[in-house]
Formats: C-alpha cells, sequence, structure tokens
C-alpha cells in the first residue's frame, strides 16, 4: 500500500504549506517551585522544513525533553511561541491540542507506553480511535502494513507483554505514523534498546525520512542519529548552542 | 463499538476480580433495597388486609357534615393559616345517628355496598361477681354484621351464633374476659351509664388480636346495648358498610356522605394511625437500607479512582495521542455505568430470586389462635416498579460515584506522567 496522502484537521485552523513544518520563537521555560525552580529553556529559536530529519543533542539536563514537549504541544512555555505546521499552540484550547497532536503530530517516546491491555495492532490504531476512526478495514489494513514496515507483521494481535523491548519500541513508532503526521517527534527512541533493536529503530527512522520525506526531529544521545540527520541542534543550559547542517559536521549520511 | 466503549470494557476486563467484588457490592446493597422494600410493603398490604377483616370499608359516623367541615377547617387553620368564624361549630349532644335503620336500608342499596350493619357502643361497666371492668359496650346485629367484617371468625371460644340465638348473650374480648375472671356460660352484669343494668351470659371470647377489642369490648345485641345506653331503637353510634372494593373508595364515599348528610369515614381514615406508623417504619428503614446503596456507589467511586490511579500513564497517553478529556472522562464514567448496571441486574436477580423462594416457602411465625391482627407469616410484595426504581437508583449513584472519581482522570496532565516516566 502507498504511503496515502495525509488528511486535514477539523475545527482547527488549517495548517499551510508553505514547506515550514515546526517554528519555535522565543521559548522559555521554568520548571519547579520555590526555590528549587530553575530556567530549563532559556530563548530557543527554531524552524524545521518539511522533510528535515533534526538531531537535538546536549547533555542530561540541557533541556531537550523539555524542548520536545513543548514542541509538540504536550506542555506549554512560559513565554515564547511555537507554530505547527504555521498553527499557532498558544491559541489553541486543550482539547482542541489534543486533537492537533493527533492529526499533525507522532511521538515516539524513550518508553513504548503501550496500552497493556491492547493488541499490538489495537495500539497503532489507538491515535485513530481518538479520531473516531481506526475501526474500518482500510485503518486496519494501514495498521498491519504500519506493523510489517516495522518488522512486527506476524505479531498483530500479540500483546504488548508478549513482545520484547525492541519489538515493543517499533510498534509505538507505528503508532507514532498512523496519523501520517507532518512531524514525528522522537525522545531518545532507542535509550532503552539494546544495540541490535536499536539499530532497526534507527533503520527505520532513516527510511522514513529518506523514503517517505517524513519530518522528525529527535532528540539523541546516539551519534548514529546525528549522523543520519540533516540537521544537528546542540542544546546546553537551556540554549542553542549550535545549529549545523549535516554537511557542516562532516559526516555523511 | 468505540473506543471510549473499547477502553473501558479492556480496563474493566483486565481487573476481574476487583471488579467482580465492585459489582457484587452493588448487587448486595439493590438486593437488600429491593428485599427490604417487599419486606416494608408486605407488611402494610398484610396488616391492611387483616384491618379489612374486622373494619368496615366505610363507616357513616354521628357527626352532622356541616360540624364536620368546620372541625376540619379548624384543623387546617391550626397549621397554616388564620380562621375566622362566625359562628363556632356546636358538637352533638347525643352522638348518635337518629333514623339509622332507615338511613341503612338506603345505604345498602347503593351501588357496591355489600353490607350493612349498625352499631350502638356507649360506654359502660361489666361485673363478674365483685369485679367491675369499664368495657365499651358494643351492639350488633350478629347476623348483618357477618356481611361487614369478620369478626364472628374470631371467636375462639362458644360461637357467634349463639349470640344471635341469645338476646342475652354476650361475647367478650379476650383480656376483659381474663381480668374478670369470666368464661363461656357465666352470668355478667353489664350496666350503661344511665344507671340501667341487664344480665347477661359469656356466650363466646373474642381474640381479635387488636387491643379495644380483647381489651374493654363485650359485644352485645343492638338493642341491648342501645338500652343500656338509654337510646331509641331508631338510634346508632355508627353505621358500618362492606363495599367491593378497598380501594378508590371516594366516589361511593361522596354518595354515602350526600345521602346520610353525616361524615363518613374510609378503613384508611379509621385506621390512620396504625397505617401512618407503618409508613413512617417503612421510611425510616428505606433510609437506612438507601445507606447500602450509597456504600455500594463509594465502592465503584474507590474502583475507579484506584484504577485512574493505576491507568496515569495510559491516561497520558491517550491525552497525548488526541483523546479529548471528554473522552477520557467517558472511558472511566462508562465503566462506573457498567458496574452499576451489571450490579444491579446481579441485584434484581438475586432479590427476585430470594422473594420468589419465600413467597412458595413463606417463614411461618408462631400465632395466637384466632388473632387477627397477629404477623403470623414474613408476607413479601413483588412489585417490578420496585426493580425499576431501585435499579435505577443504584445506576445513578455509580455515575454520580463515576463523575466524581474521574475528576482525577482530566487533572492528569501528559507532561507530567511522561516526564516523570523519562
Amino acid at each position: 500500500m502507498a504511503w496515502p496522502k495525509r488528511r486535514g484537521g477539523v475545527g482547527l485552523p488549517e495548517p499551510a504549506g508553505d514547506g515550514v513544518v515546526l517554528r519555535a520563537i522565543g521559548l522559555r521555560r521554568r520548571l519547579g517551585v520555590g526555590a528549587a525552580a530553575r530556567e530549563v529553556l532559556r530563548g530557543i529559536d527554531l524552524t524545521v522544513q518539511a522533510g528535515e530529519f533534526v538531531a537535538l543533542t546536549g547533555p542530561s539536563g540541557s533541556g531537550k525533553s523539555t524542548l520536545l514537549y513543548l514542541l509538540g504541544g504536550l506542555d506549554r512555555p512560559d513565554e515564547g511561541e511555537v507554530h505547527i505546521a504555521g498553527v499557532p499552540l498558544a491559541a489553541v484550547q486543550d482539547d482542541d491540542l489534543a486533537r492537533l497532536r493527533n492529526q499533525l503530530i507522532g511521538f515516539v517516546y524513550q518508553f513504548h507506553f503501550l496500552l497493556p491491555e491492547f493488541s499490538a495492532l489495537d495500539n497503532v490504531l489507538m491515535p485513530l480511535w481518538a479520531r473516531g476512526g481506526g475501526r474500518s478495514r482500510h485503518d486496519r489494513a494501514w495498521g498491519e502494513e504500519l506493523l510489517q514496515r516495522v518488522g512486527l507483521g506476524d505479531k498483530l494481535d500479540k500483546l504488548p507483554r508478549q513482545l520484547s523491548g525492541g519489538e515493543q519500541q517499533r510498534v509505538a513508532v507505528a503508532r507514532a505514523l498512523v496519523n501520517r503526521p507532518r512531524l514525528l517527534l522522537a525522545d531518545e527512541p532507542t535509550g532503552n534498546l539494546d544495540s541490535v533493536n536499536g539499530q532497526a529503530v534507527y533503520e527505520l527512522f532513516r527510511r522514513l525520512n529518506r523514503e517517505q520525506r517524513q519530518t522528525i526531529l529527535v532528540v539523541t544521545h546516539d551519534p548514529r542519529w546525528a549522523a543520519a540527520s540533516d540537521r544537528v541542534l546542540r542544546l546546553l543550559d537551556g540554549r542553542i548552542v549550535a545549529d549545523e547542517p549535516q554537511a557542516q559536521l562532516g559526516v555523511g549520511p | 463499538m468505540s473506543a471510549v466503549a473499547r477502553l473501558a470494557w479492556r480496563h474493566l476486563a483486565a481487573a476481574p476480580r476487583p471488579v467482580a467484588l465492585t459489582v457484587a457490592g452493588v448487587a448486595v446493597g439493590v438486593a437488600v433495597f429491593i428485599f427490604t422494600v417487599a419486606m416494608m410493603d408486605g407488611l402494610v398490604i398484610f396488616f391492611s388486609q387483616r384491618i379489612l377483616r374486622i373494619s368496615p370499608t366505610l363507616t357513616v359516623l354521628p357527626e352532622r357534615l356541616e360540624t364536620s367541615a368546620a372541625r376540619l377547617s379548624l384543623q387546617r387553620s391550626a397549621d397554616h393559616d388564620v380562621l375566622v368564624l362566625s359562628r363556632p361549630p356546636v358538637p352533638d349532644q347525643r352522638p348518635t345517628l337518629r333514623g339509622a335503620p332507615g338511613l341503612a336500608s338506603q345505604l345498602a342499596a347503593l351501588p357496591g355496598v355489600t353490607g350493612v350493619s349498625l352499631a350502638a357502643a356507649p360506654a359502660g361497666v361489666i361485673s363478674f361477681g365483685t369485679v367491675p371492668e369499664g368495657a365499651v359496650i358494643l351492639g350488633l346485629d350478629p347476623v348483618a354484621e357477618q356481611r361487614v367484617t369478620e369478626l364472628w371468625r374470631l371467636v375462639v371460644e362458644g360461637s357467634w351464633d349463639a349470640l344471635a340465638a341469645r338476646r342475652d348473650g354476650v361475647i367478650l374480648g379476650v383480656n376483659l374476659a381474663e381480668r374478670l375472671g369470666a368464661q363461656v356460660g357465666d352470668r355478667v352484669l353489664a350496666a350503661g351509664e344511665g344507671g340501667t343494668s341487664k344480665e347477661l351470659e359469656v356466650v363466646g371470647i373474642l381474640a381479635a388480636g387488636v387491643g379495644a377489642l380483647d381489651e374493654s369490648t363485650a359485644i352485645v345485641n343492638l338493642p341491648v346495648a342501645q338500652g343500656l345506653a338509654g337510646w331509641g331503637g331508631d338510634e346508632a353510634s355508627e353505621i358500618r358498610l362492606r363495599t367491593a372494593q378497598f380501594t378508590g373508595l371516594e366516589e361511593l364515599r361522596r354518595r354515602a356522605r350526600e345521602l346520610a348528610a353525616y361524615r363518613v369515614d374510609t378503613w384508611q381514615e379509621s385506621n390512620r394511625a396504625a397505617l401512618q406508623l407503618f409508613r413512617t417504619i417503612g421510611l425510616t428503614t428505606y433510609l437506612l437500607t438507601g445507606f447500602v446503596l450509597v456504600v455500594a456507589g463509594l465502592g465503584i467511586g474507590n474502583r475507579l479512582a484506584t484504577m485512574i490511579l493505576d491507568k496515569e500513564r495510559d491516561i497520558a497517553i491517550l491525552r497525548a495521542y488526541g483523546f479529548s478529556g471528554w473522552a477520557v472522562r467517558g472511558v472511566f464514567v462508562l465503566e462506573g455505568l457498567l458496574m452499576g448496571v451489571a450490579g444491579a441486574l446481579a441485584g434484581c436477580l438475586v432479590a427476585a430470586v430470594a422473594i420468589a423462594y419465600l413467597q412458595a416457602f413463606p417463614i411461618r411465625f408462631a400465632r395466637r389462635e384466632g388473632a387477627a391482627l397477629a404477623y403470623t407469616e414474613l408476607y413479601l410484595a413483588n412489585d417490578p416498579r420496585y426493580y425499576l426504581l431501585i435499579a435505577a437508583v443504584a445506576v445513578v449513584i455509580a455515575l454520580l460515584a463515576a463523575a466524581l472519581a474521574v475528576r482525577r482522570a482530566v487533572r492528569v496532565l501528559p507532561v507530567e506522567v511522561l516526564r516523570g516516566m523519562a
């Protein structure tokens, strides 16, 4: 099955098709309260074009995950703006924001976060369920195809506990892709995997970007991700200290 | 099945034991409530039937309608407002119905009336040897009375027929006879208020299970009571009517009042105190039993609260993937609803089986032979409305409990949970 055309949102501003998928302007975020409060992000400006593969790197505590949650509309900045496909997230109410995430963004977390009572296929179809779909033969075929693409075509009906860690993470990747997102965000997607499974997920992302022109922003410590990306952003103490195209790093994909 | 329904169902299916316990809690609450209502309504029905054995369904009393109306107005004004009277009601000095036999004949002709009897009930004294006892001397026509009440069935020694056969016969209430030390065949002296007295032979002992009848009533022939009271032969203290129907008596009462121009009470009014007592006991019991349902509802709330706590991570991921707050609420409210409905159905089933069994094989209590009002068996009423109403209440309580519990679910912020897991 070919990678189908993306569907537009319902009740949300129509995403712009100008090639800029993600724009962040002056993002600041404080976490903690009282004496423990600290500024995790200190003014982030960022633009990601359609089809780009961006790696976000930096030491622990530099604010990578916090930035990813802001970019994905899971959290709101104290200052600054995030635009996804031209839609300003600040103007969107919580439930609409959930819908926007559903329609425009796919997430892959360090942990798979699969729902334990549901099969691999049902987990993949979950984002479609959220928008009232996922039951048609077409949707199920699409979910099955995604699982086949991540190498789990023979494990559609397995429960998460019947899958290995790598397989669970691949199911999570398939789930992130089921709504054909404009933007795929991943937070150390191989952080909990052994090298073999990590390699499989890495290959999958690379293929998605190259073959489907999937826009990807991945938080990683893994040098292979940097090698696969078009750009590497380096974060330090809440600021982007380096934003370099792959070529300047001297590591070809 | 919608996504919300699927999620709810899978959550419940994944924790069968705690869910079963919660459902069982609701089922017990519902079953106990239904059983209690069946028992209390059964008690009222049981005693109503027994009261109807010894009470006329309509009673014409010696109170002129204008007096009756004024008394009612006074009662109402005492409750609510001020009443201005141009002339205070004057009660009858002589509390008898005049022309009672003729009136009784006219009342007997009313459609729906199946029996009429006259009663004269003056106060008096019954003496046996040197023992005097105050008594209500209830004069009746024994034959006519048999078509109005079943007092004749409650004679435990001697016979009712002997009263009809002997003009000087008397049937004593069982406790009155005990205090007098009189037995069937003894001769007692009855004295009226006016000083008239008459020697009577005890022809029967009555055990009705009703205080007033057993403690202080001496049933004699109507002319004897009239003579002791110094009344004329056309005077009576009440006209007792039996009707084909026991409920919906308003129309017949209206016609009887128009005809007689006297106050007419239904059997419910005559026994208001006893019936009110049952209602009060019933209401108290329902309130207490209702708490069982509330506790069952709390069980559902508790189960859902635990489930929501367990599922915080799943809720976060659902929210992250686009499920709205309402959809997440819907999942847990539906779980509460499913547990409530399952518990209500199970409770209805348990109650239905228990009630059917106890109706087929009733628990019988020890009884005093012939006592009209003795509660001789656990009598259970069975009405589909109990089941519908109580099941609906249980489901509403379950929904309320769920609605309270799910507030936590929508307070789960995906980023907080995901950050904590990272």
